[in-house]
């Protein structure tokens, strides 16, 4: 009892004297309620550190714990290194520690924790990388509903296979969804056109048509037609327009609409 | 044979099919769907197929055969409700029913073969 009490002090001197540190680091920069979670978090990891640790390995808590901190640093724009640095800032304190594991262990527990966060970080920034890639692909190719009948998907960027694929499939439900005749490819924004994409365009276009609808490619430039025909392209069956307002009224024209001037009637 | 159905509305058959079909099923519906062009003295035949889950190459070349089969008799096809993946797979294996022609929805199928019956009764008003 009169132990457990004294072990008690002792941490809470140790915690103090951390903290002090701590405060100075760039993790003392942080907003009063970050701050007072990391210190929360800081506590936690001397009791864990202070209590039964498994033989091999790190166990549950300390896992938790560092994960909660590289989150939070992540957040708050510590570098991987600044994130490390806190792992280690308890090493000083590790011979004060009154563990029932040896200096040598914990200092190996340490060793692991500061990898451990480091991992953590890089896993977590491939996530918000690819998160941010989906989301790209997303605003890059709108599906919009230009008319009663009449879809526009307007490509922008580089087309690859991956990517065209999804789109193909995106524009083939929306074909459904909205009941639309006529389909507007405009090309504008794609800044090449090689085989690989013409192949593209071209079973799109057969898609398409297997569903029931009829696709217009619009937006080709001088430049991207003079590479088409260096490269040989052939875009044989598809109906194709320079500009997309020529598109427009075509597809107007094949479901039977156009558009008059008010003043001219 | 209980996984199509087969309606008459005006001159124009409409043909369902529903699910997997196996090979078999395929040429006897193909045949049932001849007979009835003949008894009904339809003018132009509706595959609606929409329900189908599964295209392969066999299914696509019967399906091209019959809208053959039934120009040969005197009618026009149209495909209807192919649904994306199955447009996609199509395309993917290269399997080609240009000859067919293809529509949106119900709808819009019997809207076309309207046009289609009537071209088909004046062919000077196409030429």
């Amino acid at each position: 009892m009169n132990q457990d009490v004294e072990k008690k002090e002792n941490v809470t001197d140790l915690f103090e004297e951390w903290l002090i540190g701590i405060e100075m680091s760039i993790w003392g920069r942080q907003e009063t309620n970050v701050l007072s979670r990391i210190e929360s978090l800081g506590l936690q990891m001397f009791k864990t550190l202070q209590g039964d640790l498994p033989a091999e390995g790190l166990g549950a808590e300390l896992p938790k714990i560092i994960t909660e901190i590289a989150k939070i640093g992540q957040h708050g724009k510590a570098t991987p290194r600044e994130i490390a640095l806190f792992a280690y800032s308890f090493r000083p304190f590790l011979k004060r520690l009154n563990s029932t594991v040896s200096v040598e262990r914990l200092n190996q527990i340490l060793d692991e924790i500061g990898i451990f966060s480091l991992e953590f970080f890089f896993t977590n920034s491939d996530n918000i990388i690819h998160a941010q890639r989906q989301d790209l692909l997303e605003l890059s190719t709108p599906i919009i509903k230009l008319w009663e009948g009449i879809l526009v998907l307007p490509l922008i960027g580089t087309l690859d296979s991956k990517r065209t694929q999804e789109v193909m499939e995106k524009l083939l439900n929306a074909i459904i969804i909205h009941g639309s005749k006529v389909i507007i490819l405009d090309i504008t924004g794609v800044l090449t056109v090689d085989t690989l994409v013409a192949n593209y365009i071209l079973k799109t276009a057969a898609a398409v048509n297997l569903i029931g609808a009829k696709l217009i490619i619009t937006g080709i430039s001088p430049e991207i037609a003079l590479t088409m025909v260096h490269l040989g392209v052939e875009l044989g069956g598809i109906v194709t327009r320079a500009v997309m307002a020529d598109g427009v009224e075509l597809a107007l024209a094949l479901l039977q609409k156009r558009i008059i001037d008010l003043k001219k009637e | 044979m209980d996984k199509t159905s087969l309606l008459k509305l005006g001159n124009v058959l409409i043909l369902s099919i529903e699910g997997e079909i196996n090979d078999l099923s395929v040429v006897s519906m193909q045949e049932m769907l001849l007979r009835e062009v003949m008894n009904t003295s339809a003018r132009g035949v509706v595959l609606n197929i929409s329900r189908l889950e599964i295209m392969d190459s066999y299914m696509a070349r019967v399906l091209s055969d019959t809208a053959r089969m039934i120009r040969f008799m005197g009618g026009s096809t149209i495909l209807v409700g192919i649904n994306p993946m199955i447009a996609l797979t199509m395309v993917d294996m290269g399997l080609d029913i240009k000859e067919v022609k293809t529509a949106l929805n119900l709808e819009a199928a019997l809207e076309m073969m309207k046009g289609l019956i009537l071209l088909a009764k004046y062919p000077e008003v196409n030429a």
